[in-house]
């Protein structure tokens, strides 16, 4: 066992597990990780993790400030309400519903928008040729108007809002995805793999996949980033989620008559998009720059 | 270094971007609604009042805001006949109504203009009754109707009222903002042009300003009369501006792009009567906030029912909550200054035990959920309907009912409420004069529809004759007593629970004088001074 | 040059008739969703037809609600939104461009760090969040700078282009040029929170061509060749990695006016977006296919103008001009 040991040290590490110890070095990456993680653990756990029911109401306690402030209460650590109710509690709903939302979106999007673009950088033809045109058509409609569009027919509710976010994003990605693959197709290595006589799938997964990481992580964050502004957009404008779901786009709507008596309730909730989003960038940077790393 | 270059060019443009002597003579008001037309007679929304009463048009007479006395306006002055049935008005002479660019007068006003404007309404025959009449329920609740038998023209500028009975409002109803007076000739042309539609949207009136332009965005704008009879105002350039946002419009308001604005939001009220710049004008009003109990609805058909859920909804916490000190708490749907409130509920009424027993004891389903109704948005009664209905919610829910809300927009709650597919409804009544029957009417009576007010569906034989005797009784005591009976009613069989009287307010900037504002005929501007404060 | 005009012009028809058929396939969908009057019964290409000859007479239909005529009403706005854009686009490629090239030429540095965190920041702003946040500017600094509306009130400006900073030009015999200084004025604060977004893109993007092009062989010559950091930088990086943003900020275009449409109606600006949004609330949803096909037809015309310019400027894009494929 020792003398095996000894012989370990020059031992070859995959390339995911490389990546992974050059990220480790990075330590902001890594504190944007954790914070990362306890943001989906807040969005998956929101209903267990709260002091109070976001909609309990308490007529006695209303529009407290955070409890730092003078006038505060530890009961209510980031106030309360113009009814009472919990700010920190319906923070934490409204990050489920942006963040949630907004990573179910990330993840339906990029596998239907991966697949498809796969498959048209993979094939030529008509079929790739109007796949082109139609993509040129639709990413020529800002998303915020096809999102606006398709929630006109939908009607406003939340559900609708992720679903009509998500068709309107998917352009974006498949053309993003398209251009990452087209460029390592023209590559010598992935060539000589074609002429091996490499499957179409076998093609993608093992030749193409594992040198689109980079590329991959830069549209996915913005992919992410997109879907969270969106998402928090159609919700301040009344198209989102409906009252009394606490979206954190459509809490800063419905307290911004109170920005006067209590600017909290309007800057706590952008201030948790914001920070959303930060982090998230921070981690995608840090994750681009240990995958070039890894590479060079 | 480009930051602080940026920064030094912002602080030089803003020094140079305001120029004084225009900002100097144009008055802005900004407003939470656009007016629906620019004729108080066919329009009595706050919006469209304040926008025409007293900035476009006059009327035979006024009332005089300090002594409440009523003063000549177009009439110079009147006498009443022995019998009391005839009033005959004397006309102000050369007085000349606006000139515009679609409109030039060739005369000055005398009585065909009077007789036109008051036929309009009272002449089912008139070529212009039926214009932009829109619904069914047109001059609905019209109190000329029953009041006049004639009008007559003695000569220019002499008028005779002729009543059907001695009735004392007269005066009172020509001071209301249905009876201003427009052109004769003007309807005559616009006639001739095909277009009498235009009438009440582009209006022609003998105010202190001329109507300039309407513009799709909510402005409004007006010029002073130059020929104006009266005082001609010191404010050169008049401008309404739409924007339906409270906080946009004390934003504005601090920022000088507005001198007055009107229903700052309930909840700036402590912030606003902080700022030493700006005077909050606040008058009470008989328009009330109400929720509304669907009578017809099978859940709330039963008396006992509505009387134990009005007994578990709190409506302190929500004057509280929603109007901070922007309403009156109130449990009647008069209002304290009416001759006809009846002195008598003073005891809480807020009782969520005693609300449970009852509806234990009336049966009441509690597996069932109620369906609370309510307009998005905000507006004149309701700073927010949806944290009204929020409030009410919870308190059901103490006692164990169960609700959901729904919110819908204009078109949506009509279809709703023509239906009548609802249990209950949060809303208010505009009241434009000072008569109880006013506001009885449209809430009660069986002829009005839910468009109209009786949102709860309340038809009941002893209202409607109480209500009808009322307008033809002679013996005023006898009146009050009607009255009286018609509030236990109410409050016996509870198709409302009153919520609040709202004021109405308006946060005019320090540096505006004599800008009055009239609870049932809208704001007036005529007098306005502006000063420069710097 | 011929030929690649064509073939460039070919492209932009079948995109234009895609949009058209989308454009097409919204209408009619309105009508049968928002619409009581009966429909009338006809074939669907003969009625996408006669919807493209409107189109190409220049009549989108009309407003339900006040009869005006929804293409002029649009473009109207949309010049508006233009010039939003064009302001805060100025305002952050004076920011963002030498930023971007410091960042580029430090690469890997403390200055790099600090210049990427500020674009990373400008892009986590949620616009909509500061122009709400900015409502509590005028009690903190008074009537320094308005922060919201139009154009103060006060003036009278008649439409003659749309573009408003025009329009007040050609009142001065009345207003002088307040009315112009008015709208800078009133145009500072949205384009500043939409220049956000923008500043962080042209940041990212100056930051990445810099750096390729501090790494092409070119200009490693040209350090062998002894001359010195300035002269290489402004004399052959500059002009050789700057072109190269404008195809990618294109493609960014329909980004940027997302944004835009949103800080409008934020900050009650006149646009397309405060338009729809109005549009939209008040039920009149026509108004929605008229503006999608006046917002892609620009940016389709948008993108070959650009595309064109480039093949004008650019020494390496001008072999498609030749090229088959």
């Amino acid at each position: 066992m020792l003398i095996n040991n000894g012989f370990n040290e020059d031992k070859i590490q995959s390339p995911l597990r490389y990546i992974w110890s050059i990220f480790k070095s990075k330590s902001i990456a890594v504190v944007a990780m954790w914070v990362i993680v306890c943001l989906i653990l807040i969005s998956l756990f929101a209903s267990w993790l709260v002091p109070h029911s976001p909609l309990l109401q308490d007529p006695d306690k209303m529009l407290l400030p955070p409890y730092w402030v003078d006038g505060g209460s530890i009961d209510h650590v980031l106030g309360t309400d113009d009814l009472g109710r919990d700010t920190l509690s319906r923070l934490f709903h409204g990050i489920q519903y942006t963040l949630g939302g907004a990573l179910l979106i990330t993840f339906f999007v990029s596998i239907i928008g991966m697949s498809i673009g796969a498959g048209a950088a993979l094939t030529k033809g008509v079929k790739a040729s109007i796949l082109h045109h139609l993509l040129d058509a639709l990413l020529a409609i800002p998303s915020l108007l096809s999102a606006l569009i398709l929630i006109t027919f939908f009607g406003p509710s939340y559900v609708n809002c992720l679903l009509a976010i998500a068709l309107s994003l998917l352009p974006q990605f498949i053309r993003a995805s398209y251009l990452a693959i087209e460029q390592e197709l023209n590559k010598q290595y992935i060539i000589a793999l074609q002429l091996d006589g490499a499957a179409k799938t076998r093609l993608f997964r093992y030749g193409i996949l594992p040198n689109i990481l980079e590329p991959t992580t830069t549209i996915l964050n913005r992919l992410f980033t997109m879907a969270i502004i969106e998402i928090a957009t159609l919700g301040f404008l009344g198209f989102g989620a409906q009252l009394p779901q606490t979206e954190l786009g459509s809490l800063i709507a419905n307290n911004m008559e109170l920005i006067y008596l209590s600017p909290w309730l309007v800057a706590f909730p952008g201030l948790a998009i914001f920070i959303i989003i930060i982090i998230v960038n921070v981690f995608a940077e840090g994750l681009r720059h240990a995958v070039i790393e890894g590479e060079e | 270094m480009r930051l602080i270059c940026l920064l030094s060019l912002i602080v030089s443009l803003s020094g140079c971007y305001q120029n004084k002597t225009l900002t100097q003579n144009t008055l802005i008001y900004c407003t939470d609604s656009q007016p629906t037309s620019f004729n108080p007679q066919i329009s009595d929304d706050i919006a469209s009042l304040d926008a025409t009463t007293h900035q476009l048009f006059n009327r035979l007479v006024k009332v005089d805001p300090n002594t409440n006395e009523f003063v000549p306006d177009l009439a110079e002055s009147w006498e009443q006949s022995d019998d009391k049935l005839r009033y005959r008005f004397t006309l102000r002479e050369h007085v000349s109504f606006h000139q515009t660019d679609y409109f030039t007068p060739t005369r000055y006003f005398n009585a065909d203009d009077v007789l036109f404007s008051f036929n309009r309404m009272f002449d089912h025959q008139h070529p212009y009754h039926m214009i932009n009449n829109k619904t069914v329920n047109y001059f609905y609740n019209h109190p000329f109707t029953d009041l006049l038998s004639s009008i007559n023209k003695i000569d220019e500028h002499t008028v005779e009222f002729v009543l059907s009975k001695p009735d004392v409002t007269l005066l009172a109803n020509l001071a209301a903002h249905y009876a201003v007076i427009h052109s004769a000739e003007y309807a005559q042309q616009l006639l001739a042009e095909g277009h009498p539609e235009r009438i009440d949207f582009k209006p022609i009136g003998t105010g202190p300003f001329v109507f300039k332009s309407f513009d799709n965005n909510g402005t409004i704008r007006y010029q002073k009369n130059k020929q104006y009879w009266h005082s001609i105002s010191n404010i050169e350039n008049l401008i309404f501006f739409t924007n339906p946002s409270a906080t946009k419009r004390y934003t504005k308001l601090l920022s000088g792009e507005c001198d007055a604005i009107s229903y700052p939001a309930a909840s700036q009220l402590e912030t606003i009567s902080e700022n030493k710049q700006i005077s909050l004008n606040s008058k009470s009003t008989a328009n009330i906030s109400l929720l509304a109990f669907n009578t017809k609805a099978e859940k709330l058909g039963d008396p006992r029912v509505r009387q134990a859920l009005a007994k578990a909804i709190d409506t302190e916490t929500i004057l509280r909550a929603v109007y901070f000190q922007s309403a009156m708490q109130t449990d009647t749907l008069l209002s304290k200054q009416s001759w006809a409130l009846k002195p008598r509920f003073n005891e809480q009424l807020f009782n969520p035990e005693q609300a449970k027993k009852e509806l234990n004891a009336a049966q009441f389903n509690f597996n069932q959920s109620l369906q609370i109704l309510l307009p998005d948005g905000a507006n004149v009664f309701n700073p927010n309907f949806h944290k009204t209905a929020e409030l009410i919610q919870a308190n059901l829910l103490a006692i164990g009912v169960k609700s959901t809300i729904i919110s819908l927009n204009d078109n949506a709650l009509q279809s709703h409420l023509n239906s009548g597919d609802y249990d209950a409804y949060l809303t208010g009544i505009n009241v434009h004069i000072n008569d109880p029957d006013s506001i009885f009417r449209p809430l009660l009576s069986c002829h009005s529809t839910p468009e109209t007010g009786n949102t709860s569906y309340w038809c009941d034989t002893m209202t409607q004759d109480l209500l009808d005797d009322s307008l033809t009784e002679g013996n005023f005591a006898q009146r009050i007593k009607n009255y009286y009976q018609i509030q236990d009613i109410v409050y016996q069989q509870r198709p409302y629970l009153p919520i609040a009287h709202v004021l109405r307010l308006d946060a005019i900037s320090k540096s505006i004088l004599n800008v009055e504002v009239n609870p049932l005929t809208g704001i007036n501007f005529q007098n306005a001074i502006k000063q420069d404060l710097n | 040059m011929l030929s690649f005009l064509i073939r460039r012009l070919n492209l932009l028809l079948i995109t234009a008739f895609i949009l058209t058929i989308i454009a097409f396939a919204i209408d009619r969908t309105i009508l049968v969703h928002h619409q009581t009057q009966p429909l009338v019964q006809q074939d669907y290409v003969l009625q996408y037809f006669s919807y493209l000859w409107h189109i190409f007479s220049a009549d989108l239909g009309h407003s339900a609600l006040d009869q005006q005529p929804l293409l002029q009403r649009g473009l109207t706005f949309f010049a508006s939104t233009l010039e939003l854009c064009f302001v805060a686009l100025l305002f952050s490629c004076i920011i963002a461009i030498p930023l971007g090239l410091l960042a580029g030429l430090f690469r890997n540095t403390k200055l790099d760090y600090a210049i990427m965190t500020v674009a990373i920041i400008g892009l986590a702003l949620p616009v909509f969040w500061v122009g709400v946040m900015a409502v509590l500017l005028p009690s903190v600094w008074g009537d320094i700078l308005p922060v919201d509306g139009n154009m103060s009130l006060v003036y009278d400006i008649p439409v003659v282009t749309g573009f408003l900073l025009i329009d007040t030009l050609f009142v001065t015999p009345e207003y002088g040029l307040f009315a112009f200084f008015d709208r800078v004025a009133h145009l500072i604060l949205p384009a500043a929170v939409l220049s956000f977004f923008l500043i962080a893109e042209i940041v990212r993007l100056t930051r990445h061509s810099m750096t390729m092009v501090m790494r092409s062989n070119y200009i490693q010559t040209a350090y062998a060749k002894g001359f010195s950091r300035t002269k290489i930088v402004f004399k052959h990086a500059l002009n050789n990695a700057l072109p190269p943003i404008i195809p990618q900020l294109r493609l960014q275009l329909s980004t940027i006016l997302s944004f835009a449409m949103t800080i409008e109606i934020v900050f009650n600006l006149n646009g397309i977006g405060t338009w729809l949004f109005n549009s939209l609330k008040t039920g009149d949803y026509h108004a929605l296919p008229a503006g999608m096909l006046i917002i892609t037809g620009f940016i389709l015309m948008f993108s070959i103008a650009i595309e064109i310019i480039m093949v004008i400027i650019s020494p390496i894009r001008r072999g498609s001009l030749y090229a088959d494929k």
